[in-house]
């Protein structure tokens, strides 16, 4: 079912003063493609819509660990080529997270020559008012009533020919999960985005003589443009606004309606409501057992147990098969790569000290790189983004936002705590979830705190073989329960209170496989660039230190804080500061370092320390320093300086807890 | 509290009883914007499935969407039971 579009693009006249023509474009008409943004309401099946053209999963999309922001892509429909313009789910024009512009900056710099809107076909009331939006921006769309199937499977029909006319654009019924419909559209707003090129701004008449508002609102916009038009002074425009009009982001008309947004909006809301009444035809409105199961998991008696079990379920499904997986690579890698690695290296570098430095970094960093970092990692991105895809996170967000209110958090810090279990580089990624700078830095804050699946390892190892299980389970304990205590006053102390949630709950779907695996594959693959050179630098560093014998002296400066305030060997000290470099070797080197020390009979660490020196030890290693790669995901995301702070914080709060175990256990 | 109470007493959405359409009176200024890109605006009818558990958000139908409202929010849409057309209120 597809309406013809109109012969010219129609356009929304403000008021007798709207002159399109007199806006200039100075872009080179034959130097560019038509570009054609893709605009949608979060969850409306947008990345899966444009995968079906492209066939490739990219996303845009403000969910965990994702670059937020736009996503270019060249692709041929119907002989034609064009640019699309992916951006990420957005409610509003209005629409802002922290640390980036508002939506219609985003959409608008990507200087669009038509939008395609992708709407919920079983939904209009909530879709069709960002369709007016970008309408109102004056920019040509073509709408694509997507998820038709599940309106269908709820007994919900609309009429096309209508909504097409009434929103005098055409209006596509698409499938984007089949694929139905999506080239049509598509195809469709190319011809639109290269009518709106082609034929100069002067000749485009507007079709609609009077948008359906109120005539004064509609007055007040059209005199606006107008005198943003002749170049007067709009003091009335927010100086983003302003600054996206003289840089010629903006024009005038798109400037007005943004700038009259607050008036505009409840009209528009209104208008939805009105127009999707008379488009959609239904019988009976069906519940679909996606309805109904989306109600039992965030229902109070069987929504919390269900939590648990999927938390409980993920964590335990990441274990194993990281587990599995780690063997797996790093047999390999000690079994075809570490031997010829070793032989080429010492045959390249034939002074012993160089090479052995450089064997630190290139054999063993790449190899804890492959069994520590890779398999946990990318098995937990896979889980979370299945999880994410079925709708099931935006559920445990509302059931677990009391508890983080608490830490001044929503329960949406469930998920970067999460995925700090794995490792805190991606989870600070994942903090941009959150709404405001304060939440990001309170849930960084707590991310550093929480052990990584390296540091785990180390207070496993640390602690089980030696004091038993319980006792590796109690510096657990001790580590969740000075988190949540440094997170408490880290929330008393930053000024500035927590947003209220107001969150949609997507409804349950199954995940597309394929979908899953390239989200997952996507944020691991920035998850590698970003680790990998830290982990060879750090190697090389302790390599050097180690291989040259400076480490003696940094031990001696060390000794008040390891022997003095934590009760430790001086070797313990020199292992926790190189952990800043490579966590999960806090324990190895230790080892190492010990034997150099105290001969090869202090290969047990049972040997030189005794278990309330390994608890206090676990548990530093467990709160203390985000490692090397982590500092820099913080400086990347909040800057240097309040990485400093939040990195200083996290050391503080180890320190002070180690100080205080080893008074408890005694050894200091 | 029953239904007949409905004319003397102020509703809100964290007050009024689970499961019953009701159309919203009005919003606080302080989250209107909020709510409205969840269709929650004056006027908009909505019923109010449940609410998570230890006093957390509380979580209403508004047409085919669900949206999780935190609970002092909640406190600062008026709502009163809606009378006409109860076909409306799966909407």
């Amino acid at each position: 079912m597809t309406t013809l579009p109109a012969v010219t693009t129609p356009r929304v006249a403000w008021g007798p003063a709207d002159e399109l023509g007199t806006d200039t474009e100075t872009m080179d008409a034959t130097d560019r493609l038509p570009v054609v943004a893709l605009v949608g309401r979060p969850n409306v099946g947008k990345s899966t819509f444009i995968a079906r053209v492209t066939g490739r999963y990219e996303e845009a999309a403000n969910v965990p660990g994702t670059t937020v922001g736009t996503v270019r892509q060249q692709v041929r429909v119907g002989g034609r080529d064009a640019v699309v313009v992916d951006l990420p789910g957005a409610h509003s024009l209005t629409d802002q997270s922290d640390g980036l512009p508002p939506f219609w900056r985003l959409l608008l710099e990507a200087r669009p020559d038509a939008v395609l809107v992708v709407i919920d076909a079983g939904d209009l009331a909530m879709h069709l008012p960002l369709v007016l939006a970008c309408r109102d921006l004056g920019l040509p769309i073509v709408v694509a009533a997507n998820l038709s199937d599940e309106a269908d499977a709820h007994g919900i029909e609309i009429d096309i020919g209508r909504l097409s006319q009434l929103l005098a654009a055409p209006v596509h019924r698409t499938v984007g999960r089949r694929g139905t419909g999506v080239h049509a559209a598509l195809a469709d707003a190319i011809r639109a985005a290269e009518r709106s090129r082609r034929v100069p701004r002067d000749d485009i008449r507007p079709m609609i003589s009077i948008p359906p508002y109120p005539s004064e609102l509609v007055r007040s916009v059209g005199s606006l443009a107008a005198r943003l038009r002749a170049g007067d002074g709009a003091p009335e425009l927010s100086p983003r606004l302003a600054g996206g009009v003289a840089e010629g982001i903006v024009r005038p008309i798109a400037a007005a309606t943004l700038a009259r947004a607050a008036l505009l909006e409840p009209e528009r809301w209104a208008l939805a409501a009105r127009w999707a009444d008379q488009v959609e035809r239904r019988d009976t409105v069906r519940d679909t057992l996606a309805d109904r199961l989306g109600r039992v998991v965030t229902s109070p008696r069987l929504g919390l147990p269900l939590f648990v079990i999927t938390t409980v379920g993920a964590l335990w499904l990441t274990m194993i098969v990281g587990t599995e997986l780690a063997a797996l690579l790093s047999n390999a890698w000690s079994t075809a790569v570490s031997p010829l690695l070793i032989g080429v290296v010492e045959t390249l570098l034939p002074v012993p000290v160089l090479s052995a430095t450089v064997l630190w970094a290139l054999d063993s960093g790449l190899l804890s790189m492959l069994a520590v970092g890779i398999p946990f990692v990318l098995t937990f991105y896979l889980v979370i983004a299945a999880l994410e895809d079925s709708g099931y996170l935006a559920s445990t967000a509302v059931l677990s936002d009391r508890v983080f209110n608490a830490l001044g958090l929503p329960g949406r810090a469930a998920i970067p705590l999460l995925a700090a279990t794995g490792c805190n580089v991606p989870a600070i990624y994942a903090t941009r979830v959150l709404q405001s700078r304060r939440e990001r830095l309170l849930a960084s804050f707590l991310v550093s705190l929480t052990p990584c699946s390296a540091a785990s390892a180390v207070v496993v190892a640390a602690l089980a073989p030696y004091a038993g299980m319980p006792t590796a389970l109690a510096a657990f304990g001790v580590i969740a329960v000075v988190a949540i205590a440094a997170g408490l006053g880290a929330n008393a102390i930053l000024p500035g209170r927590q947003s209220p949630l107001v969150l949609e709950l997507p409804p349950l779907r199954l995940p597309i496989p394929r979908q899953v695996v390239a989200k997952a594959w996507h944020r691991f693959r920035s998850f590698v660039t970003t680790a990998t050179p830290v982990m060879l630098g750090g190697s090389l560093v302790i390599g050097a230190l180690y291989e040259t014998g400076a480490i003696g002296p940094i031990e001696m400066a060390l000794a008040p804080v390891s022997t003095g305030l934590l009760g430790l060997p001086p070797v313990a000290g020199i292992a926790l500061v190189l952990a800043i470099l490579r966590k999960e070797l806090a324990l190895q080197l230790l080892l190492i370092l010990a034997i150099a020390e105290y001969g090869l009979a202090a290969s047990s660490l049972a040997t030189f320390m005794v278990p309330g020196q390994l608890f206090v030890f676990a548990v530093v290693t467990g709160l203390m320093v985000p490692c090397v790669a982590t500092v820099g995901a913080l400086a990347g995301e909040f800057g240097w300086r309040r990485a400093a702070i939040v990195s200083g914080a996290t050391l503080a709060t180890a320190l002070g807890t180690g100080a205080l175990m080893a008074r408890l256990v005694g050894i200091a | 509290m029953s239904i007949s109470e409905s004319a003397t007493q102020e509703w809100t959405v964290a007050t009024v009883p689970r499961g019953t359409p009701v159309d919203i009176v009005a919003i606080g200024t302080e989250a209107a914007d909020l709510l409205m890109v969840h269709g929650i605006r004056p006027g908009a009818r909505l019923v109010v499935d449940s609410d998570a558990p230890f006093g957390g958000p509380c979580i209403v139908r508004v047409g085919r969407s669900r949206v999780a409202i935190d609970r002092r929010l909640a406190n600062t849409i008026r709502v009163e039971f809606a009378v006409d057309d109860p076909g409306a209120a799966t909407r």
